[in-house]
């Protein structure tokens, strides 16, 4: 324990604090509880942090932080693959962005065949619940947030994953080179798991900076995180009159689909010039509305909620900063302004919208980018162009490299991608830690196409089985080599 | 300290640790903090320069938080909001806890609640449209917030007094000096922070602020040791109104409507706007309901309590009351029973769903639109302060000289129907003490909401939003009060602050 706190001094404070404060937590008045449904059966004991004994409320195989895309496919793979998994997700329900961000659909890797198991198997259980995602088109995921959701919910309980929801990562334990704990704020206070092997899905890489992982954040060139959005759904349109309006009497080619399968879409910044563009500029003409608002607006019907489309903007300036926590706070406040603007503005002009109204804010904002962890190997722009392979590849991708405001490129050729290899996964610093999702070791511009659901799902896929593979192997998780796992076993093998 | 530095890119760390941010971030226009960023993760406390510092410090941007925090800003107080999630509103925007229930009690809307009121107003989504009196329904607080634009309206409401609101930040520990708080220390996307102030209010609910800084506390009922039931609420979508309020009203008799609100409901449907339906599991449609049990698309779970509303400004949709958790089984104050509580809640919800789609007219093409992003907790802690509001309080009537507010909602616990509580009888109202808000250990700390010092029933009443924006009001008076007087919080006579500058004078 002495070594986890020699990194930064002032952690000494806070661990004295926390010690402190954990006397409020843990001295539950008279009256105990009597819950059938406890944590007593899991308990672990105590550890003592910062002086205090705090519990540990869960000792496992695994501990996953974050339950986002990337994660929550870490967790039912870890479980699947036989290690005991703790999931800790900070809201009330799995599926990150995509359910408490309304970040919908997911984007189109562009590259053939890149569904890993656990992808077809998420898209399969959509048709089961009555969601197609194929829109008979594009290879976009139209799926269905509170479907989403409670999918994950079954696929973690069948595969036996304890999610801790409402929990808030606040620290870690390392010693040596090993993380031995994660320190978490509960609704009861604050609380240990203990676990051999980590996964920081955090999006934020908070588990891995709170270990000492070397990170970092924005675009070398300008120091801007990708810009923030706060997304949002509409209810009450009139789809049809929509398509009418947009797909026939604009002549917008856009939308490659026909309703349910529909979207609206338009981009100031981009070289393609969309038919909307007119309408969101004459409404900056008339001061409806802001540039900035009508910078970008796109949005998607949801399949299963009819009149409902899934508003992909406002796109919040990139003087708003994804990780600085007072700016963040800002952007929150700035954006839902500009919600309400282009609201008001479609309601009042764009056929179909008449009787729309706001029917749902996203529950966090949508962060494209934030911190990215440094660690074996690190992805560069030149591998998407190149169309790098690996032999420890986890996945492969092609979606563009999409960095709103700072660099857009072009489309690989058909056919073509590049892969992610498991050493982007793992770092130098903490043996029993594997990095999933946005935040794995990629520079700023590269990190613009690898961060887009489907891929975060499949690296995260090849986290949990790889975690699970080294605990059973007895091989130190930054040193698994993807490539000796039995194919079989992978859920990706590079050809 | 060698170890952490022995990293290559941890110098970053390190001109974060002292306060220089990392040489991207300064560049541009960008908008920062004013002062440093926060903390490497894992660090805090006395080495880092604060985050943010005020005069008062709100943790919990809920009915009660954001009443405080607004309130000590109109009364010149610096004040920093500290919300764990990205609005303002709590159960009511998060919770999807709609709409506030009455108070029972004429007069109990305080000048914030008022204000509020009117606010709403001129968005064009009123409060109290269609809001119609009856002998069953009546007093203050009964106003229908639609959440998009009341997360909207409060924070407008900061901005124009300057409340920094800090956003996606969770409370995870304070720093006390003597009887004094000193700092609490939140975690942020960018890893811990301190926030410093003289004042502190405790708006989390659950008492958390109080907990970190050894307040004692109390939870559940005191003879079973149980919390009230959690929800897991949503709202659904694709509602034909008109079919499901004459679904209720001429095929299950439900007998709810008064002659009036059967009248402004047709002269809604008339003029084209949203009529207030509503509709419950009670005697007259219980039948219905328990026939999804006996048809296996219900459990008995689901149908204990059942009720939804419509949303003005949300043309098709309803808000529901429901699911309600079992409260034999989940535990608010367990962090592992209450995980359990949120799957176990979700599958509730979409069976509840399929048989509204299934069985009421009107939801044939209905679908769920959102889900809360907030469980519906209606007690967890509960502090012991300098007063402990009792059952006796409410059974009585009782009035205090340093009232911040009234109310005469029922002792509501959902868990046990306790009938020797008794309604209090119209015109009849208890009042709420300053000192139920502060405590004997904290010399300037303020909790407020449902988190007050008061025991189970006691609580059980004065849970419901008005009242909890009532006792926030007077808090975020109090502390403005206390820092310009130099009076320490907890000794603060509210009855001794000049009646123009109280929200609430007790007659």
């Amino acid at each position: 324990m002495g070594k986890s706190f020699s990194i930064p001094i002032s952690r000494r404070d806070f661990m004295k604090m926390a010690g402190m404060a954990a006397i409020g937590v843990l001295a539950e008045g008279a009256i105990g509880g009597t819950d059938t449904v406890s944590a007593a059966g899991s308990k672990a004991g105590t550890i003592n942090y910062g002086g205090k004994e705090i519990p540990v409320l869960f000792s496992v195989d695994v501990c996953v932080a974050g339950g986002g895309p990337s994660g929550t496919a870490a967790a039912i793979m870890a479980a699947r693959n036989g290690a005991k998994t703790v999931l800790i997700e900070r809201g009330v329900a799995l599926g990150g962005l995509a359910v408490l961000g309304c970040v919908y659909p997911f984007m189109d890797t562009h590259a053939p065949d890149s569904d890993t198991p656990y992808v077809a198997e998420v898209k399969a259980r959509l048709r089961q619940h009555g969601i197609e995602p194929f829109d008979g088109v594009t290879q976009q995921t139209w799926h269905n947030p509170e479907t989403l959701t409670l999918i994950y919910d079954e696929m973690c309980s069948e595969a036996g994953v304890n999610v801790l929801f409402q929990t808030v990562v606040v620290d870690t334990v390392v010693e040596g080179q090993k993380l031995t704990a994660c320190i978490v704020q509960t609704i009861a206070g604050l609380a240990a798991i203990q676990a051999k092997t980590f996964i920081d899905s955090t999006g934020d890489a908070y588990l891995s900076r709170s270990a000492g992982v070397p990170y970092e954040r924005g675009y070398e060139k300008t120091g801007n995180n990708q810009p923030l959005s706060f997304r949002f759904e509409m209810g009450g349109i009139d789809v049809g009159r929509l398509y009418q309006h947009v797909a026939v009497e604009l002549q917008e080619d856009w939308c490659k689909s026909k309703p349910p399968y529909f979207e609206i879409a338009e981009a100031m910044h981009r070289k393609q010039r969309y038919k909307l563009e007119d309408l969101m500029a004459k409404g900056v003409a008339s001061g409806e509305i802001t540039q900035e608002e009508a910078e970008y607006m796109q949005a998607y019907t949801i399949i299963g909620k009819n009149g409902v489309m899934s508003m992909n903007c406002p796109e919040i300036p990139v003087k708003f900063s994804a990780t600085d926590p007072v700016s963040y706070s800002k952007a929150v406040a700035y954006g839902r302004r500009m919600m309400h603007n282009i609201a008001s503005y479609l309601i009042a002009h764009l056929p179909g919208f008449e009787k729309a109204f706001i029917s749902r804010e996203a529950a966090m904002l949508g962060a494209r980018e934030s911190w990215r962890i440094r660690g074996k190997h690190y992805l560069v722009e030149d591998d998407y162009h190149s169309q790098s392979r690996f032999a420890d590849a986890v996945c492969r991708t092609a979606w563009f490299i999409d960095a709103h405001g700072e660099k857009v490129s072009e489309k690989l050729p058909k056919g073509g991608y590049y892969e992610i290899p498991y050493g982007s996964l793992v770092t130098e610093e903490v043996e029993n830690l594997i990095v999933a999702g946005r935040c794995i070791s990629a520079s700023f511009i590269l990190q613009a196409s690898m961060r887009i659901q489907p891929t975060c799902m499949s690296i995260g896929e090849a986290a949990g089985i790889a975690a699970a593979w080294g605990l059973k192997k007895h091989i130190a998780a930054n040193a698994i080599a993807w490539d000796k796992i039995p194919p079989e076993k992978r859920s990706y093998v590079s050809k | 300290m060698e170890k952490s530095f022995s990293i290559p890119i941890s110098r970053r760390a390190f001109m974060k640790l002292v306060g220089m941010g990392t040489v991207g971030v300064l560049t541009g226009a960008a908008v920062h903090s004013s002062k440093a960023a926060a903390a490497p993760i894992g660090a805090s406390g006395k080495g880092l320069p604060p985050l943010l510092s005020a005069d008062v410090c709100v943790v919990g941007g809920g009915a009660a938080g954001t009443a405080a925090a607004v309130s000590a800003a109109r009364k010149g107080a610096k004040v920093v909001l500290i919300e764990r999630g990205i609005s303002l509103g709590g159960l009511a925007t998060q919770g999807c806890v709609f709409p506030c229930m009455p108070t029972f009690a004429e007069g109990s809307d305080t000048p914030y609640i008022t204000d509020l009121n009117n606010r709403m107003e001129k968005q064009g989504v009123s409060p109290f449209q269609d809001v119609t009196d009856s002998d069953t329904f009546y007093g203050g607080g009964r106003a229908r917030y639609v959440p998009e634009y009341l997360s909207l309206v409060y924070e407008e409401m900061c901005a124009e007094q300057g409340v920094d609101i800090l956003y996606n930040a969770a409370l995870v520990g304070a720093q006390t000096d003597g009887g004094r708080i000193t700092a609490c220390i939140v975690q942020t996307v960018a890893g811990l922070g301190k926030v410093e102030a003289k004042v502190f209010i405790d708006g989390t609910g659950d008492a958390l602020l109080s907990r970190f800084v050894g307040i004692p506390v109390e939870k559940g009922s005191e003879k079973t040791g149980r919390n009230q039931p959690m929800s897991l609420r949503f709202e659904m979508g694709g509602i034909d109104m008109a079919k499901v309020y004459h679904f209720f009203r001429d095929e299950l008799k439900d007998g709810w409507k008064t002659p009036l609100s059967d009248r402004l409901i047709i002269d809604a449907l008339k003029d084209g706007r949203t009529p207030f339906v509503e509709f419950d599991k009670m005697k007259t449609t219980a039948k219905f309901f328990q026939g999804g049990v006996s048809r296996g698309e219900l459990t008995k779970d689901d149908v204990v309590y059942i009720q939804a509303f419509s949303i003005p400004g949300k043309p098709d949709v309803m808000s529901m009351n429901c699911p309600e958790m079992p409260a034999l089984e989940f535990s608010s104050t367990d962090a592992v029973s209450y995980s359990k509580a949120v799957s176990f809640g979700r599958k509730m919800m979409r069976r509840l769903a399929a048989f509204f789609i299934k069985n009421i007219k009107g939801f044939e093409h209905a679908y769920i639109c959102r889900e809360a992003s907030m469980v519906g907790v209606r007690e967890s802690w509960r502090i012991r302060g300098k007063y402990y509001m009792e059952a006796e309080d409410y059974l009585k009537a009782h009035h205090f000289a340093d009232a911040v507010c009234r109310t005469a909602y029922p002792i509501d616990i959902h868990d046990v129907k306790l009938d020797l509580f008794k309604k209090l009888k119209k015109g009849d109202y208890y009042e709420i003490p300053y000192r139920a808000l502060v405590t004997n250990e904290m010399s300037n700390l303020l909790v407020v909401g449902r988190c007050a010092s008061g025991s189970f029933a006691a609580q059980a009443s004065f849970r419901i939003q008005p009242t909890c924006m009532s006792m926030g009001e007077a808090a975020g008076i109090a502390a403005a009060w206390g820092l310009s007087q130099n009076v320490a919080i907890n000794e603060i006579k509210w009855e001794e602050i000049p009646e123009s500058m109280r929200s609430y004078v007790s007659k």
